[in-house]
């Protein structure tokens, strides 16, 4: 079984806890207007252009009168202008990459799967999840959890953990920041912490969106009707992700680089069971 | 840290501590008539006899002084005025870069203090008498002997002269409290060095007394301290406390002993040493004193000593953290990391020593092995690449019909032998016209010297241990991997047409060499060819030099640290383009790391390729191994427990050496663009450390290009 993958990290410090090997599936269904990875949103290949670097050498010129994204302009290119995002992986090819790293898992580390959205390709990441399991991996999801319940159903088995998303409580706002309503996500957030899963909510914090108090509030009423998360984490927002916008040819909407004081207050919203990351 | 220790070391940052040397002396005409070595003895014993001794305000040790001003020639490692090591050294030495092949190099020691502070000078002397007996007949050893024995003589009247401006120093003191503690100084350099070390206070005045002889490396003083150590806080005598501003003190002498405003006052390689390790009975020695020693460097704002911790697999994981917590809190850069796993292995396989004396080893210079009485008998560094440029581009018509891969590589492999050969030839030579000079003055601290009545640059150490550097080791690996892959394996493209690539520097090429430079399957991404290429490289120069010693009777280990030089780029920039990708001219990366962002895979890819690529241990000569890192990965406390967890993990797998650096490229570049406001900026080079912005542009370069880690 394959599926549409554009990144394998290893060695991630940061999608969980321990030493982790992060796999970003490709395609999402949120469009989140802070994204900083915008070649997630398409299933499909991309090839992003870096302007800034291209010396117009030539070297990717290409014969096809239509791109069918077969990366050979990114293969060639020696500035790195031009670069393919997104390749078709089978599970096992993933599981290999996953095992490589298994020697620095120690007792708490393991694989993240992330996107993107990485539970719009239900079966693969099942798969995924599965051989995982059997090689004596931990795991990690990663979602923003705008699915129906049934996906986390098909997966519950053989994750360890979820990596939770919560980006606006309130649900017009959500729709207006990610052209999705949040009902589902919630529910589907209330159904795992009353299933008793571990789930460690993370919540972006994008000045000028979600950055006030009642959006924590929110958040605290809604976690006090569930089971506890295991941890709470704010991601403050950062610009690392801006230029693949411009190389995507997409427009960038960049915010503010939150301060320590902000996240501080946050954080103190939540009774101070929020971590800064 | 005591108040005093701070001033002293804030001192030592400004201005030298020691008054000028006295050069105007009236020599005796009649010494002319001596041999050289007792010459050399008594000119050098009457320049220290001449020196003003070091008492101040302040201090409880003394007889510290720089014999680089001397008459004579000095000590080994300084070099001063030794006549052939001058003259190997003018015409090998950078940027004489032999037949783009081979360079001299210098060699690092650490005396055997044990000896001196159980049996003193004294046993020194009873040896000397013994072998002048054995060697009566002999005129040239007894010579040397006698040379020697002036040197120790001369040590005895220079410690009672210190002794005696003590006294005088303390008459004249209207502090009480200050008048008793020269006293006591006084009292100790009558003792010490000549006597056994009684306490932990008499055991560091010796060892300072003697470090003039020998300023190099101080070997494992964790060790050999920690009797002194252990009695004196058992008894009461003194607290830990205590002696931490002992240590303290004692430590600002070493850096001080290349002083700020000196050529190599910033270089860390000067004075490095090991703690921790296993012990003879094979359980791990890093002990409450490595400990205090640690903590001692920490509260001090001093450029050396440096200290490598040897790490053990019984080294508990908090000695681990504890160590580099201390390295990310430490602007001056001074600890680095061995792991003793690989290293005791080969040091047994390979230089033939028993487990019990493989475990005193410590590491010397930059990143040297060696043991306390004994001499890292390096000097050369070669370039790894040149064998395989000249296969390619002068054994065209050999190679090219070449049906599989083992075809090519038995002719490489001719190549590669014969220039090992070719580099064994001019280091034993550049050793043999090295052994020409008599040195006198550190023999009393080397094992062996004595019994061999043999000066130590002339082969006299009874332990032997050696090897030389080789730059470029992974642009071999990399290299025969591309070969493997894109000409036999995935059939991309002919032997022919890579040569014709590699004869035009790649130009017309560029589509091919971004091809290789995106999808060879290089070191440091735990690929099975590269990793299996770079065990079969390593163990090919295992092969190679496995039956032969250098000519003062080592076993050879290999390293791949380049020393104050960049000669890692030096020979790049002679050789030409390469199968990796590289152009040429272009420099090859120090050490056994990667760069350039061929490690695509991050750094637990890099440390699995790192830990499996030297079956045999030829490697663990001075190997370096420098990852860079994401600053976060260290100043974020979360990340940082999981690059620890990382590292032991990497040391688990076989790893023999990692030196971290953090610092971002943006602040290297801001750096390079304003040296003055940056001028405190430490990063760690070649198996040493220095101030970044008094590095020379390629080095900096260098840095800026190593891969950095992390996410």
């Amino acid at each position: 079984m394959k599926g549409s993958v554009f990144d394998i990290v290893h060695c991630s410090l940061v999608d969980g806890p321990g030493v982790r090997t992060s796999v970003f599936f490709k395609g999402c269904n949120l469009s989140c207007t802070w994204c900083h990875n915008p070649e997630s949103h398409s299933a499909a290949p991309e090839i992003l252009y870096y302007k800034d670097i291209c010396t117009g050498c030539g070297a990717c010129r290409c014969e096809k009168p239509v791109c069918d994204r077969c990366g050979h302009c990114a293969l060639v290119c020696p500035t790195g202008a031009k670069k393919l995002s997104g390749s078709t992986m089978a599970a096992e090819a993933v599981l290999e990459e996953v095992l490589s790293d298994k020697v620095f898992y120690g007792e708490d580390g393991g694989v993240t799967f992330s996107g993107g959205e990485c539970m719009l390709q239900r079966e693969f990441l099942s798969h995924c999840l599965q051989l995982c399991k059997e090689n004596g991996i931990q795991t990690a999801v990663d979602t923003a959890g705008n699915v129906p319940w049934a996906a986390f159903e098909a997966i519950l088995p053989y994750t360890d953990l979820f990596l939770y998303d919560v980006k606006v409580m309130d649900s017009g706002l959500h729709k207006r920041c990610t052209g999705s309503g949040n009902a589902q996500i919630l529910d589907n957030l209330g159904k795992l912490l009353d299933a008793g899963k571990r789930v460690w909510v993370r919540v972006p914090v994008i000045p000028g969106m979600n950055d006030n108090k009642e959006n924590f509030l929110a958040l605290k009423s809604f976690l006090q009707q569930h089971p506890a998360p295991e941890k709470i984490e704010l991601l403050p927002y950062h610009a690392m992700g801006e230029t693949k916008y411009a190389a995507l040819g997409k427009t960038c909407h960049p915010f503010a680089v939150p301060e320590k004081e902000t996240l501080d207050a946050l954080a103190a919203h939540l009774d101070g069971a929020a971590v800064r990351r | 840290m005591e108040e005093r220790v701070l001033q002293l070391a804030a001192l030592s940052r400004q201005q030298d501590l020691y008054a000028p040397a006295v050069t105007e002396i009236v020599y005796d005409p009649a010494d002319e008539a001596l041999p050289e070595a007792e010459f050399n003895a008594v000119r050098i014993i009457q320049f220290i006899m001449s020196q003003p001794v070091y008492v101040t305000e302040s201090n409880r040790f003394t007889g510290m002084l720089r014999l680089t001003k001397a008459p004579v020639p000095a000590d080994v490692f300084s070099r001063k005025g030794h006549k052939w090591f001058a003259e190997v050294r003018s015409k090998y030495y950078a940027p004489n870069y032999h037949e783009n092949l081979v360079i001299f190099e210098w060699q690092h020691a650490a005396p055997n203090y044990k000896f001196i502070l159980e049996h003193g000078i004294e046993g020194s002397l009873a040896k000397i008498r013994k072998y002048k007996e054995v060697y009566k007949s002999d005129a040239q050893k007894l010579s040397f002997l006698k040379g020697v024995e002036t040197v120790c003589l001369g040590l005895l009247d220079w410690s009672e002269h210190c002794a005696d401006a003590c006294e005088k120093a303390a008459e004249g003191c209207s502090q009480p409290m200050r008048q008793q503690e020269l006293q006591k100084l006084a009292i100790v350099c009558r003792n010490v060095p000549r006597k056994p070390a009684k306490s932990f206070y008499e055991a560091l005045q010796s060892l300072i007394f003697c470090f003039q002889f020998l300023p190099d490396s101080v070997g494992t003083i964790d060790r050999t301290l920690l009797p002194y150590y252990e009695k004196d806080t058992q008894s009461g005598a003194i607290t830990r406390e205590e002696a931490k501003h002992l240590i303290g003190e004692i430590f600002i002498h070493l850096s001080n002993h290349d002083p700020v405003g000196t050529v190599n006052a910033d270089r860390t390689a000067q004075c490095h040493f090991a703690i921790g390790g296993y012990l003879e009975n094979g359980e791990d020695g890093f002990n409450d004193l490595s400990r205090l020693m640690v903590e001692t460097l920490m509260e001090l704002d001093i450029r050396r000593p440096a200290m490598s911790l040897r790490w053990t697999k019984k080294t508990p994981y908090e000695v681990l953290r504890f160590m580099l917590d201390c390295e990310r809190n430490d602007k001056n850069k001074r600890f680095a990391f061995v792991s003793d796993e690989p290293r005791i292995r080969a040091l047994m396989n390979i230089s033939g020593f028993s487990f019990e004396d493989a475990v005193k080893y410590t590491m010397v210079g930059c990143n040297e092995p060696s043991f306390p009485g004994a001499v890292w008998m390096g000097g050369c560094t070669g370039n790894a690449v040149r064998s395989l440029t000249r296969t390619l581009l002068e054994k065209t018509e050999e190679i090219a019909g070449s049906e599989s891969f083992e075809d090519f590589y038995k002719v490489y492999r001719e190549e590669l032998k014969k220039d090992i050969y070719k580099l064994l030839e001019y280091q034993n030579m550049f050793n043999d016209i090295r052994a020409r000079d008599i040195n006198v003055l550190s023999a009393f601290l080397l094992d062996g010297c004595i019994e061999n009545a043999t000066a130590p640059n002339a082969f006299g150490c009874e332990k032997k241990i050696g090897g030389f550097n080789l730059m470029g080791v992974t642009c071999v690996i990399d290299s025969l991997t591309v070969i493997k892959q894109f000409v036999f394996d995935e059939k991309r493209i002919s032997f022919p047409e890579l040569i014709a690539a590699l004869r035009c520097n790649w130009e017309g090429q560029e589509a091919l060499r971004q091809e290789i430079l995106k999808t060879a399957r290089f070191f440091g991404n735990n690929d099975p060819l590269s990793n299996e290429m770079a065990r079969r490289f390593t163990t090919e120069l295992h092969t190679i030099t496995k039956d032969i010693k250098l000519k003062h009777g080592a076993n050879i280990l290999i390293g791949t640290l380049a020393g104050y030089h960049p000669h890692h780029r030096r020979y790049g920039n002679m050789t030409e383009a390469t199968p990796d990708g590289r152009y040429r001219g272009d420099g090859f990366m120090v050490g056994t790391g990667q760069c350039g962002g061929k490690d695509r895979k991050g750094i637990t890819a890099l440390m699995q390729s790192l830990a499996q690529m030297d079956p045999t241990g030829i490697l663990c000569g001075p190997n370096v191994c420098n990852m860079l890192v994401e600053p976060s990965m260290v100043r974020n406390d979360g990340q940082f427990e999981k690059l620890c967890r990382m590292i032991e993990t990497y040391f688990q797998l076989g790893g023999i050496h990692v030196q971290l650096n953090y610092v971002s490229k943006e602040e290297l570049l801001a750096a390079k663009a304003d040296p003055e406001k940056y001028a405190h900026l430490k990063v760690r080079v070649s198996g040493y450390s220095a101030s970044f912005v008094t590095l020379s542009e390629p080095l900096q370069q260098d840095i800026l290009e190593r891969t950095v880690i992390g996410r």
